[in-house]
């Protein structure tokens, strides 16, 4: 689609042209008119003083009382006078050429161009006269020569100006227009903010023309946020209402074999509905607060594994806000560090850097895993996780979450604690314009 | 020890009752979130189960509306969300543990004995005072010499009161409350009755009576 900028630009700029085009035609039209009326009425005069001459007892037009320019061969003032009788009379500027004139009755004039001497545009006035020696015509001539050049002058100065304004008015309106849809950053920054999973809504202190679609948008994050919520929590609830008669199933029986399917059936509840909750990026949510978040998550492990009474150690590098969401990665460091934190013999250690990407490592001092087994401990998750808890059904959901933000997961021997080290890695946010 | 159990689920709630009793707790069983909250804030309580899905009121409002009041009760979270998410909210917003549906009662049962030995000050495996400990399963009193004696339900409870404050002087209706439901029938002039048995099961000396005041465990040895 054609940028608004492009099109006003576009529209604009017809628009002055023609404007100015018609004025700059118009403007030359009616200097001309006035330049030639000027003219016409100084050759009026100019012929009656060669009348009055012609009709003077001498009758000699040369004794007319004009500028001695008249007199200069070419000078591109001229006068003939043509008597009825067909003898004529030239002004000496006329040399040996002659200029055409039309036989006029007395009291008739008219004023037309022609050529004259070496191809000199002429303004002719012409004028009848009445005389009782008979009747004769003036013809008087001046060149538009110089007058013509002043005029094509004054042509190309208005049509330079004219693109001066055209584009001084083109700049202004570009100026304009960025200024105006600056205005509308805030709203795209936001809809970036959210679109990486931030909270709130879209200002609403915009110009009153996007006011509508602003207020639309608003609308449809809510709805969209309610929906998510209401999905959440109708999972929340699914999961309290399957526990009950699960709960009561593993009392009441007391068969070993029943009792083991009963409580696989169970976590593999847990396990599906924890899959379902897990956001991904671009979900409107809490942000991950890493330096907040991995505080809580020690001092709750603390709390859940009092007897355990391990040092635990964090190092936190990143802002105080990942756009991460809350939830995913809650339950992915969740996951890590408890499994770290039973497998323990003294210290667990959380490391965690936003570059980005966000790399974290998890790390234990405990027994480890068999190097053999390193690679497919997530797939073999369930059955370990049944074997022995800890290093099983946690370290599937580690995976299902990187996975959805494009990471990785890898395990391998803590070279400072030589227990397992679980690290993860995943890229930042896809636009740098916002971090 | 007297436990305050919040729980809609009626049946599970009856099942940890009969648990709870089992192991020589008194309880109180409340099945919505204000009952609950009113109940934390008028009775003198040694613990809580409280489950975070209650009608009326969330758990865990309950729980930020007695800390916020200086309510300091052990609180062992019963849920069935486990969400890390949820988990830190409940245990940041008080809870001292965090229990996810579903659990076993042995489990259960370990995770608030543990509960209420810390809140009590106490860092050992086992409740105990001067050599004297408590062997919950079996309900037995193992003596410092190593000899095993058998309790009564009502015995353990008191037994487990005194050693979880040892020293101090408690009075007769603080033990009464520590014995009975809220709803059971009490007379203080029974405690006198348990406390002479639990004197001739544990041997002279462990338990000295302040007249007008109640009853203290202390160190035979001293």
């Amino acid at each position: 689609m054609r940028s608004l900028e492009n099109q006003l630009r576009l529209s604009l700029s017809t628009l002055l042209i023609a404007v100015l085009a018609a004025w700059l035609l118009g403007g030359e039209w009616a200097l001309r008119q006035i330049a030639e009326q000027f003219v016409a009425a100084r050759l009026a005069h100019d012929a009656r003083a060669v009348a009055a001459a012609v009709a003077s007892p001498a009758g000699d037009a040369e004794r007319a009382t004009l500028p001695p320019i008249y007199h200069q061969p070419f000078s591109g003032h001229y006068f003939q006078v043509q008597r009825a009788d067909g003898g004529v009379q030239r002004s000496r500027s006329l040399w040996d050429s002659s200029l055409e004139v039309p036989a006029l009755a007395p009291g008739e004039h008219q004023s037309t161009s022609g050529q004259g001497p070496r191809q000199q545009p002429l303004l002719l006035w012409c004028e009848g006269f009445s005389h009782d020696q008979g009747d004769f015509t003036v013809a008087i001539a001046e060149d538009m020569t110089p007058l013509n050049a002043a005029l094509t002058r004054f042509h190309l100065i208005g049509f330079a100006l004219s693109l001066a304004v055209v584009a001084l008015l083109l700049a202004v309106q570009r100026r304009l227009l960025r200024r105006a849809f600056r205005r509308l950053d805030p709203v795209r920054s936001q809809i970036q903010r959210i679109a990486l999973g931030a909270e709130g809504h879209l200002p609403e202190q915009v110009p009153q023309e996007v006011q509508p679609l602003v207020a639309a948008i608003n609308h449809l994050l809510d709805a969209w946020r309610e929906h998510l919520q209401r999905s959440r929590n109708s999972l929340g609830n699914l999961a309290h209402a399957l526990k009950g008669p699960l709960h009561r199933l593993l009392r009441e029986t007391d068969d070993e074999d029943r009792r083991a399917q009963l409580t696989r059936m169970s976590t593999l509840i847990e396990r599906e509905l924890t899959r379902a909750r897990v956001a991904g990026r671009g979900t409107p949510g809490q942000w991950f607060r890493p330096q907040a978040d991995v505080a809580d998550l020690l001092e709750a492990m603390t709390k859940l594994y009092p007897e355990r009474g391990l040092r635990m150690r964090q190092r936190v590098e990143a802002p105080e806000h990942l756009p991460f969401e809350r939830e995913d990665l809650l339950e992915l460091l969740g996951n890590l560090i408890e499994n770290a934190t039973k497998w323990a013999r003294e210290e667990i250690r959380v490391d965690l850097s936003y570059g980005p990407p966000l790399e974290l490592s998890v790390e234990d001092d405990g027994p480890g895993v068999d190097p053999s087994h390193l690679h497919d401990l997530p797939e073999r998750g369930l059955r370990l996780g049944e074997a022995a808890p800890g290093h099983g059904l946690g370290l599937g959901i580690v995976h299902d979450i990187a996975r959805l933000y494009g990471g990785s997961v890898e395990f391998d021997r803590s070279p400072s604690l030589g227990g397992l080290r679980v690290r993860v890695s995943c890229p930042g946010a896809a636009d740098p314009l916002v971090f | 020890m007297r436990i305050l159990l919040a729980e809609d689920d009626v049946w599970l709630a009856e099942g940890l009752r009969q648990d709870l009793h089992k192991a020589g707790y008194a309880v109180d069983w409340v099945a919505d979130g204000n009952r609950a909250l009113a109940w934390g804030e008028g009775t003198e309580l040694d613990g809580v189960i409280l489950d975070l899905g209650l009608p009326g009121r969330s758990g865990l409002e309950v729980l930020q509306h007695w800390r916020r009041r200086g309510n300091r009760v052990p609180v062992l979270i019963l849920s069935a969300r486990h969400t890390w998410a949820e988990k830190v909210a409940g245990l940041k917003a008080g809870a001292d543990d965090y229990l996810a549906k579903p659990f076993s009662v042995e489990e259960l049962l370990a995770r608030l004995e543990a509960l209420l030995r810390r809140s009590h000050g106490q860092a050992g495996p086992q409740i105990g005072a001067f050599g004297l400990t408590l062997d919950v399963a079996s309900a037995q009193a193992v003596l410092p010499d190593g000899q095993r004696v058998q309790l009564t339900a009502t015995e353990l409870r008191l037994l487990r009161y005194f050693l979880l404050n040892p020293g101090r002087v408690l009075s007769k209706s603080q033990l009464a409350d520590r014995l009975y439901d809220w709803d059971a029938e009490r007379d203080s002039n029974v405690i006198e009755v348990y406390v002479r048995r639990l004197r001739d099961k544990l041997g002279a000396g462990w338990i000295e009576t302040r007249r007008g005041l109640g009853y203290l465990l202390r160190d035979p040895s001293q």
